[in-house]
């Protein structure tokens, strides 16, 4: 294994490792790399791992005593004897696995250590990738054999065990009899896991004759999809079936002979064989990856079209809250901005005296109380989050039940329907009728902690402003009526102020109010209509979305990062993946 | 005469058994409980209704099982004569082979196979259910009793299962064929599962001479296992036998036991009670479905009341806030209102800025506050909140 294939191989098991209890793929993904590949890499290929499988009492044990020369897994003429993983190998590799832990595929409980007993074989493991094995010296070094109960019988152990064998194994030496060959259950899961070229040889047992097993073994071998390394046949006997002699298979096809213990002990076999397995696994691992991904991009797509469809019932609330109260301060401010911005010589020196005055009139509360009777942004934001209060509290039961019925339960919404099961969970959690005053309240709470964008909202009027003096091409008459209209409130206001002393500071506050709508309109007036629509429509635009967006997060608490978590995921994590998974090809 | 009034008071039972279980079910036929089992429901229903339909037929004997059980073999072993083609190639019977009395009415074993409703649908399985039929003497060893040899309930090709369902359907009694690599096989246990209690039930161990006699008596002892705990079948026949070595020497010790039970089972008296325990069957399977929705129901229907209540009193609030959001809203446009009211009704600068309306109101504080230290101010102030349309 070369060094780059290594640290792909790590690469995938950091980023796989987070997914693996949610994702099924990601699951088997790591199992395929932490049992097989990564210990393969660490060990430089020590061994190879043969598993025997096979529909239930097809002769899998009988074969197994038979390779390892003696009666070491239980085989009973009735089937069903062994219940977990039973193998073999020389001393000198279990030795090896046992001082270094991390080259091992299984847990290994060895015979005769481990207070390991042969008849254990007889009772299922809990841990169904448990290995019970013996060290047997008659085995080549390199060769770990293995055995299985069956994978179609009633028992789910059973089946278990065979699984979390061939998720490991290299080589697959599946053993049917001429009654079991064609079992649906048989071929369906010889095709599963004798995908993406695994090596693996057929055993056909029981067989009438070599010319019968021969075309029943093509066409197994046909409906698997992949040809075996190599196929063999025992004919039906009575006597390996009592026990009394081996089942020693010999080779089927034509230009071969032999049993299969040569074949299997031959150690230029067994190199070829392992670097056959150990791209099968690669190519397994690489399909895992890909399929971690589409099912990233596809959860991704999913959140997106849950996000979207919330935010579109959210974005029409947030437009109506944003609708209940405009700010008339930076609406005004504007028309003195532009048109100080666009004074003339004639303008200047009115003007100028003018602002005098103002600046002058303006600081008289100020002296006074050192409060400002003017529309500051401090007092606008006050008044505003009181009406949008109320707004939002008008909007809340429309802007509830239109979530609860897009994303809850019991909608027909195609975002919501395919959502995935634990998004679904938290949409049910958030929307669940109990929560909807906490969430009103968190509503609340959001939106006045978003301070209106009022300097935005100041540019966007300015820009207005702008454009239509522009379009109207004569401005001295606004010049006029803008100072009068400034200068009057104030120096109203002022009036006041000096008239009644203390008391009359929060009257000059409300006449300032009054006198800024008043001002609005003649403004407005002026340049023509339409400009007040305009800028209530950019308003809209701008806190309606901070609105909407404060209401996502508030009515989807849990989902709404978990869903923009989805998202992103969507992007980064499986656009790596991708790329590692064409590493690996 | 007997057999035929036998046959009519079970007739009559049977049709009061599921007129009222009709009207029964209709009752509850609401109850989400109810609804996700319906299709569970209406399959034994139809199950019920077939039986009442088969009263007073032939009975039907049913052979099925896994592939290689050798079920051809053993249908031509009781017949005598070769009527199903045997192989050593699986799976070997794509046609079910129906061996019936001259005079029997076939009935519905010869559906069209587009009402089966087996995926696939290609031509295979459109011929694969076009039974064949062989006749035999009423007379003969068989009487009244109809075999039919089914296809593999395991086979590779899917259809097949769906043709064994549809005969097993239509059987009284099912002769389980098994192997030593079938007995214990999911696929042939979880078929049987379906049928068990619903049917008679005959286990055979074919192939018992490919067996040492300790492997056959562990795997009879595992049949009989299953039989018991799993398909609560204690008494279902258990027979080893070699259909092929049946053949050549009919009067093996197993293949007598085996023509015994199957002769005795076609007799009309025991074909009848068979049926009745058919019909049990179902009606306990009915039972057990009931009684699984009847459990989850019962929360939901004692919680009813309480749900109910609370949802008037959540209805009721949510009408009261919402109520009074709106209030709150309007609250300005209904000062307004009233101001507009008053003012029609006052006449002098008070009144002066009444009219002004909504941003005169705020002149009208102002002039409220002053007139008490000065009138003069006070009509500044009015002034100043002179509404925009009249300075317009």
């Amino acid at each position: 294994m070369t060094g780059a294939l290594s640290s792909s191989l790590r690469r995938a098991q950091s980023l796989l490792a987070p997914l693996a209890e949610r994702l099924e793929p990601a699951r088997r993904a790591i199992d395929l790399l932490e049992r097989d590949l990564l210990p393969r890499t660490a060990g430089g290929d020590l061994y190879l791992v043969a598993g025997i499988v096979g529909p239930n009492n097809a002769g899998k044990s009988a074969l197994f005593n038979a390779l390892v020369g003696r009666a070491l897994s239980p085989s009973l003429p009735a089937g069903g004897a062994t219940r977990r993983l039973v193998g073999a190998a020389h001393p000198s590799l279990l030795e090896r696995l046992r001082s270094e832990p991390t080259l091992s595929r299984f847990r290994l409980r060895l015979i005769g250590e481990d207070s390991a007993r042969p008849e254990d074989a007889l009772r299922p493991a809990a841990d169904p990738a448990e290995l019970l094995v013996a060290a047997e010296p008659d085995l080549p070094s390199g060769l770990m054999l293995i055995d299985t109960p069956d994978f179609d019988g009633i028992l789910g152990e059973n089946r278990l065990a065979s699984e979390s064998l061939l998720a490991v194994a290299d080589l697959v030496i599946a053993v049917v009899t001429r009654h079991s060959y064609q079992n649906r259950e048989v071929v369906v899961f010889l095709q599963h896991w004798l995908d993406h070229g695994r090596p693996w040889m057929l055993v056909y047992n029981e067989a009438i004759d070599a010319r019968v097993a021969r075309s029943h073994a093509a066409k197994l071998a046909a409906d698997v999809g992949t040809a075996p390394l190599a196929s063999f046949w025992a004919a039906h006997s009575i006597a390996v079936q009592d026990g009394g002699i081996p089942l020693e298979p010999q080779v089927l096809d034509g230009d071969r002979s032999g049993a299969l213990r040569d074949l299997l002990f031959d150690l230029g076999e067994i190199a070829k064989v392992k670097s056959r397995a150990a791209a099968a696994a690669v190519a397994r691992l690489r399909d895992e990856i890909q399929h971690v991904a589409a099912t990233l991009v596809a959860e991704g797509e999913q959140a997106r079209s849950v996000l979207d469809a919330a935010a579109a019932r959210a974005r029409e609330a947030g437009v109506e809250i944003a609708s209940a109260a405009m700010p008339g301060g930076p609406f005004i401010e504007a028309f003195r901005t532009i048109l100080d911005r666009r004074s003339n010589p004639l303008s200047r020196s009115w003007r100028a005296t003018v602002r005098q005055i103002r600046l002058r009139l303006e600081s008289l509360p100020r002296l006074l109380r050192g409060r400002q009777p003017s529309s500051e942004p401090g007092a606008e934001g006050a008044d505003l989050s009181a009406f949008e209060r109320d707004a939002l509290r008008a909007a809340w039961p429309g802007l509830w039940e239109e979530m609860a019925r897009d994303l809850g339960r019991e909608t027909r919404h195609r975002a919501r329907r395919f959502a995935p099961p634990e998004i679904a969970r938290l949409l049910d959690a958030d929307l669940a009728d109990e929560r909807r005053a906490a969430a009103l309240a968190r509503a609340e709470a959001e939106v006045s902690a978003r301070p209106a964008e009022i300097e935005a909202f100041r540019g966007a009027c300015e820009r207005l402003v702008d454009a239509a003096i522009e379009r109207r091409g004569f401005d001295l008459d606004i010049q006029a009526a803008a100072d009068v209209a400034t200068i009057f409130p104030l120096a109203l206001a002022a009036a006041v102020i000096v008239k009644t002393g203390g008391l009359g500071i929060d009257i000059a506050v409300a006449g300032g109010g009054a006198a800024s709508a008043f001002l609005m309109e003649k403004y407005a007036h002026l340049v023509g209509t339409g400009i007040v629509a305009e800028a209530r429509r950019s308003w809209m635009d701008l806190r309606g979305g901070q609105i909407a967006d404060a209401l996502v997060d508030s009515v989807l608490e849990q989902a709404a990062p978990a869903l923009r978590l989805s998202v992103e995921r969507e992007t980064t994590l499986a656009t790596e993946l991708r790329a590692l998974a064409g590493a690996l090809a | 005469v007997s057999g035929a009034g036998e046959n009519e008071t079970m007739r009559v039972r049977l049709a009061v058994l599921r007129d009222r279980l009709r009207e029964n079910l209709a009752e509850v036929a609401g109850l989400s409980a109810i609804r996700r089992r319906r299709h569970e429901i209406g399959l034994l229903l139809a199950d019920l209704d077939r039986q009442l339909e088969r009263i007073g037929r032939a009975a039907v004997v049913t052979l099925v099982g896994a592939t290689g059980s050798g079920k051809s073999t053993l249908i031509n072993a009781l017949a005598g004569q070769p009527i199903a083609r045997e192989g050593i190639d699986r799976p070997t019977t794509e046609r079910p082979v129906i061996y019936a009395p001259e005079d029997a009415d076939l009935g519905d074993l010869l559906v069209p196979a587009g009402k089966l409703g087996a995926s696939g649908g290609g031509s295979a399985a459109e011929r694969g259910f076009e039974p064949l039929v062989v006749r035999h003497e009423a007379a003969g060893p068989w009487g009244r009793e109809i075999l039919i040899d089914a296809p593999d309930l395991n086979s590779v090709d899917a259809r097949h299962r769906a043709i064994v369902m549809a005969l097993a359907d239509r059987s009284d009694v099912l002769l389980v064929v098994l192997h030593h690599q079938s007995v214990v096989e999911a696929a042939s246990a979880s078929f049987v599962d379906e049928f068990a209690g619903r049917r008679r039930l005959v286990l055979v161990l074919n192939r018992a001479d490919e067996l040492t006699e300790a492997a056959r008596d562990e795997l009879l002892a595992q049949v009989r296992e299953l039989a018991a705990t799993r398909w609560q079948a204690a008494d279902s026949p258990v027979v080893a036998v070699s259909a092929r070595a049946a053949q050549s020497q009919p009067h093996s010790e197993g293949w007598a036991e085996l023509c015994t039970v199957l002769q005795a089972l076609a007799r009309a008296s025991a074909i009848g009670g068979a049926r009745r325990l058919n019909a049990l069957g179902v009606a306990a399977r009915l039972a057990r479905v009931l009684r699984a929705a009847a459990a989850e129901a019962e929360p939901d229907l004692a919680a009813l009341p309480a749900e109910i209540a609370a949802g008037f009193e959540a209805l009721a609030s949510r009408v009261a806030a919402e109520g009074e959001a709106r209030l709150r809203i309007r609250r300005a446009d209904l000062n307004g209102l009233l101001w507009a009211e008053a003012a029609k009704r006052w006449d002098g600068p008070g009144g002066l800025a009444l009219r002004a309306g909504g941003l005169g109101s705020l002149g009208v504080v102002a002039g409220t506050a002053l007139l008490r230290r000065s009138p003069l101010v006070a009509a500044g102030a009015a002034g100043g909140g002179i509404s925009p349309r009249q300075v317009q």
